[in-house]
């Protein structure tokens, strides 16, 4: 069936291809939007997405949200006088990008990060890094290790050495 | 997060932070630290520009300056400069001032630090010999280069100004220079003697005018040579130095490629000295001239002339 599926055409015109999640899940997108992912592109260039593109490290729950955010900024890459495409405003699509990472928990957010990184999709890994940056801006040591769930393993002199370094940044 | 993040993508968040973010998360681990360091995230662009406390200089009845700071400053920093070996009037004159270091004639202090040191003896100008006021621009970036600093002399001058020895000069030296300037900044480079803390010594620099990249910002007529007014100050933003000249136009000196730019006044010239002076200020935006009106000395900040 994924062969099948893999050689068929939308409406549009555009060749269609399968992903499969990790957990075997199955997403059929077109090559306009998988093409977003640098590694897919290079793979349909290399004319081995045939039998679909198997994602081994990513999950489904996470597959859905990279499906989704392409799907939504396909009309990007698409040509600029393609009115089908052109159905999702620029207002829309920061809308849509700021909603996908407002709502999740960090541990997903970080599997998200991971699976645009792999997949290499440049839009969606800055959008994600950049959403755990404003996590962190202006917080104190404590708060960014609580925020994270990271374990402090300096000891208080060598934490104080290393504040003093840099004074000018934990001044009221 | 360290377990869910691997290191270039750690490296690509911290990356996007602010420098007192930055400064904080190299607190966080150990091997954050190490990594911000390796990459040298904390870098020259993210400089702090933040004011912790700043001198003011009596002009009338003192020249002492005085120290003003936030009590939580104060506790660090105490802003006397009687560490210094002299309690002269006129050396204690700040000729200028960089990220957090003080220039003194002759002297380099850090006033939170409470060090200083002697610098080599200062170049005599061919622009005394000319007329012209001098003074100094100090150059210290302490994310470029923590422990190095340079001296420029101002004015610049071009080089067939700066070369010609004192006794060529014409009795009616001033027209005769007059003439030559008008010339200039078309004969394109300027000279002037720098004191770099790296090699510990004074030397001749120059610097070439930058042809055609911004034709329409430059007048020949604004540079008209008058002595007192040739080149007033000079400040040092991010790797250039802007030096006000005449006219308050400025000149923008690269220091990476010893290149510099003519840049026209923002300002219209009909504000001229009677109602106020024209100073060269800078923010973290860019570089400012201030309106200091004589009537109530209330500064106006004028406009922002380069970024």
């Amino acid at each position: 069936m994924a062969a099948a599926a893999a050689e068929a055409t939308t409406d549009g015109g555009g060749k269609m291809i399968i992903l499969i999640s990790a957990d075997g899940k199955r997403f059929e997108v077109t090559e306009a939007v998988a093409s977003q992912s640098q590694l897919i592109s290079n793979m349909i260039e290399d004319d081995c997405t045939e039998n679909g593109v198997r994602l081994p490290n990513v999950d489904g729950d996470i597959l859905t949200m990279v499906v989704d955010y392409c799907n939504m900024h396909a009309g990007d890459a698409a040509a600029a006088g393609d009115t089908m495409k052109a159905s999702s405003t620029e207002e829309e699509l920061k809308k849509f990008d700021a909603e996908l990472v407002q709502a999740l928990e960090n541990p997903v957010l970080f599997k998200l990060i991971l699976a645009a990184n792999f997949l290499n999709i440049k839009s969606l890994l800055d959008m994600t890094c950049q959403r755990v940056a404003d996590m962190m801006s202006g917080k104190t040591p404590e708060q960014m290790r609580e925020t994270f769930s990271i374990e402090n393993d300096f000891t208080p002199e060598e934490e104080a050495a290393i504040r003093q370094e840099n004074a000018w940044a934990f001044d009221d | 997060m360290e377990a869910a993040l691997p290191e270039d993508l750690l490296a690509n968040v911290l990356g996007r932070l602010p420098p007192c973010s930055l400064a904080v998360s190299r607190c966080v681990r150990k091997d954050w630290r190490a990594l911000i360091d390796n990459r040298r995230l904390l870098r020259a662009d993210l400089l702090p520009l933040r004011l912790d406390a700043f001198f003011f200089k009596g002009q009338i009845l003192t020249s002492h300056p005085y120290f003003f700071s936030s009590r939580s400053t104060a506790r660090r920093i105490g802003g006397r400069l009687d560490f210094l070996d002299t309690f002269n009037d006129e050396d204690l004159q700040i000729m200028d001032h960089c990220n957090g270091l003080l220039l003194f004639f002759e002297r380099l202090a850090n006033p939170a630090t409470r060090q200083w040191m002697h610098l080599p003896t200062f170049p005599m100008s061919p622009c005394v010999t000319l007329g012209l006021r001098t003074s100094f621009c100090l150059v210290y970036d302490p994310m470029v280069s923590p422990h190095h600093f340079e001296v420029f002399c101002v004015p610049l001058v071009p080089e067939n100004i700066f070369y010609r020895s004192s006794d060529n000069l014409d009795p009616d030296s001033n027209s005769s220079v007059d003439q030559e300037s008008l010339e200039w900044p078309l004969s394109s480079r300027c000279t002037t003697h720098v004191f770099s803390s790296r090699k510990w010594r004074w030397e001749e620099r120059s610097f070439v005018r930058q042809q055609g990249v911004e034709p329409a910002n430059e007048t020949i007529a604004d540079l008209q040579f008058h002595p007192q007014q040739f080149q007033r100050r000079a400040l040092y933003l991010k790797g250039e130095i802007y030096v006000q000249c005449k006219n308050n136009s400025l000149m923008r000196i690269t220091l990476s490629n010893d290149k510099y730019q003519m840049i026209k006044s923002p300002v219209e010239s009909k504000i001229d000295d009677g109602n106020g002076v024209l100073q060269l200020g800078k923010s973290e935006k860019g570089v400012y001239f201030v309106l200091l009106m004589k009537d109530n000395n209330f500064p106006q900040v004028s406009s922002l002339v380069a970024q």
